[in-house]
């Protein structure tokens, strides 16, 4: 099969020689790619402007010897306003890294897609304040799809009820009743409120999150936990995370 | 094949240089190896002289021989108004334009959340204190358009604006001698919004 569409994002562009760009694209299965783009740093080129960051395309690629080669692109969506706004721009530089860590190539995740186009579009309209909400909400349903989902109901570690508990164990992955938060020498403490946060977040919609106005103590509360939560879960970490850490008030 | 240990050492350290791979390296050894005794001294003596002789200019981080860069040193330059370019290849571009009569401001990079680039690891700091010193009336940014050259614009701006001073960002738009057709959308976008009077 020497050339085949591919419907893509583009995730990140890391610089091959002189003029050219190895891209990393989610394809629309939920697998990565990653693809040669010649000459796309030349003011020339035809598609420089189509392949950035956040971009939703569709692509004409070649197989390559090693790696796959981009012919032909045609922009989908662009999520132009995400590059003109400081905090839209970070916010989405988390979708991206996320995505970046977590899809692999060959492996099928059609949700992760959707999710992740969905949740660009959202972070390009939605009210600036309820972008780290989005940002929770994104990383805890990305989390979920690749299959480290927060137990938020029962305990984690015994399945007994754990309602009122307040102790969330990374190892465990998700709440755990105080007996067991005892036992774990790693569990973290955070309010009951935020508790229901997250389980509100991970609930809802894209849209309805960024209509849900949480307030700044459950967000600082839901951040930190799904901060520590996805990096005891993911082998590498994540610096647009850290860096979108740095950027709060 | 077997090499004597000086010509492995030699191109072990050729392959070290960005966009020398082996094959490369080995013609570059052959030609030294081949060339006259002077003229493989002279390579030599040029790398060991701009190691030894230049370094980042205080000011604006330019690449510099003497204490300020050229571009800093010289008074009929307009100081009231800086260029900030992500690198000192950049600021060549600019300077190739010839029309540009401003000083200029290296960061060393572009703000990148995803490579874990930080305002931090720039020098930015460096030209916010420029700002206090110098009497600057403009800023204008130069930085790549791309997410991580338009991010660094935008943290600038942010940062400059409320010190009363004119950011500017450069345009953008369609290349000279450039196809309409084959132009994407974010830059046709640009061009249509940039558009000028005739």
């Amino acid at each position: 099969m020497p050339s085949y569409p591919l419907k893509a994002l583009v995730l990140r562009k890391t610089k091959l020689g002189e003029t050219d760009i190895i891209l990393t694209l989610l394809a629309q299965d939920g697998s990565q790619v990653r693809a040669v783009a010649k000459g796309l740093r030349k003011p020339s080129s035809r598609f420089g402007g189509r392949l950035e960051p956040f971009s939703v395309v569709d692509l004409l690629m070649h197989t390559g010897k090693s790696l796959e080669l981009i012919t032909e692109a045609r922009t989908v969506t662009a999520h132009a306003g995400l590059r003109e706004d400081l905090d839209r721009s970070a916010s989405a530089a988390v979708v991206a890294d996320l995505l970046d860590k977590i899809s692999v190539q060959g492996q099928v995740e059609p949700r992760l897609f959707d999710l992740s186009v969905t949740s660009l579009s959202v972070f390009e309209t939605a009210p600036s304040e309820s972008l780290p909400a989005l940002v929770i909400a994104f990383l805890l349903k990305a989390m979920a799809m690749h299959g480290y989902r927060p137990e938020l109901e029962n305990c984690a570690a015994c399945a007994c009820d754990a309602a009122g508990s307040s102790d969330f164990s990374l190892s465990h992955g998700g709440v755990v009743c105080a007996e067991c938060g005892a036992l774990d020498p790693g569990t973290l403490r955070f309010p009951v409120q935020a508790r229901a946060w997250l389980t509100r977040l991970l609930g809802s919609t894209m849209a309805e999150v960024a209509a849900c106005e949480m307030p700044a103590a459950a967000v600082a509360d839901c951040f930190a936990l799904v901060r520590s939560f996805v990096g005891y879960h993911l082998p590498a970490r994540l610096k647009a995370l850290d860096y979108y850490a740095g950027m709060a008030p | 094949m077997r090499y004597p240990a000086a010509i492995n050492r030699l191109l072990e350290e050729l392959e070290r240089l960005p966009g020398i791979g082996p094959k490369s390296a080995q013609r570059v050894a052959y030609w030294l190896l081949t060339a006259e005794t002077a003229d493989a001294e002279r390579l030599a003596r040029a790398i060991t002289e701009v190691k030894h002789a230049i370094h980042f200019c205080p000011r604006c981080f330019n690449f510099a021989e003497a204490e300020l860069c050229t571009i800093c040193a010289d008074p009929t330059r307009d100081s009231s108004t800086i260029c900030v370019v992500e690198e000192p290849r950049d600021l060549a571009a600019v300077e190739r334009v010839a029309e540009y009569r401003g000083v200029y401001h290296v960061l060393h990079g572009a703000i990148s959340p995803i490579d874990g680039i930080g305002p931090d690891q720039l020098r930015i700091r460096e030209l916010i204190e420029r700002l206090g010193v110098d009497e600057v009336s403009e800023i204008v940014v130069a930085t790549n358009p791309n997410v991580e050259g338009e991010t660094t614009a935008l943290y600038l701006a942010r940062l400059i604006k409320p010190l009363g001073i004119k950011v500017t960002r450069i345009a953008s738009g369609l290349p000279v001698g450039g196809d309409l057709e084959y132009a994407d959308e974010v830059t046709l976008g640009r061009a249509l919004e940039a558009r000028r009077e005739m």
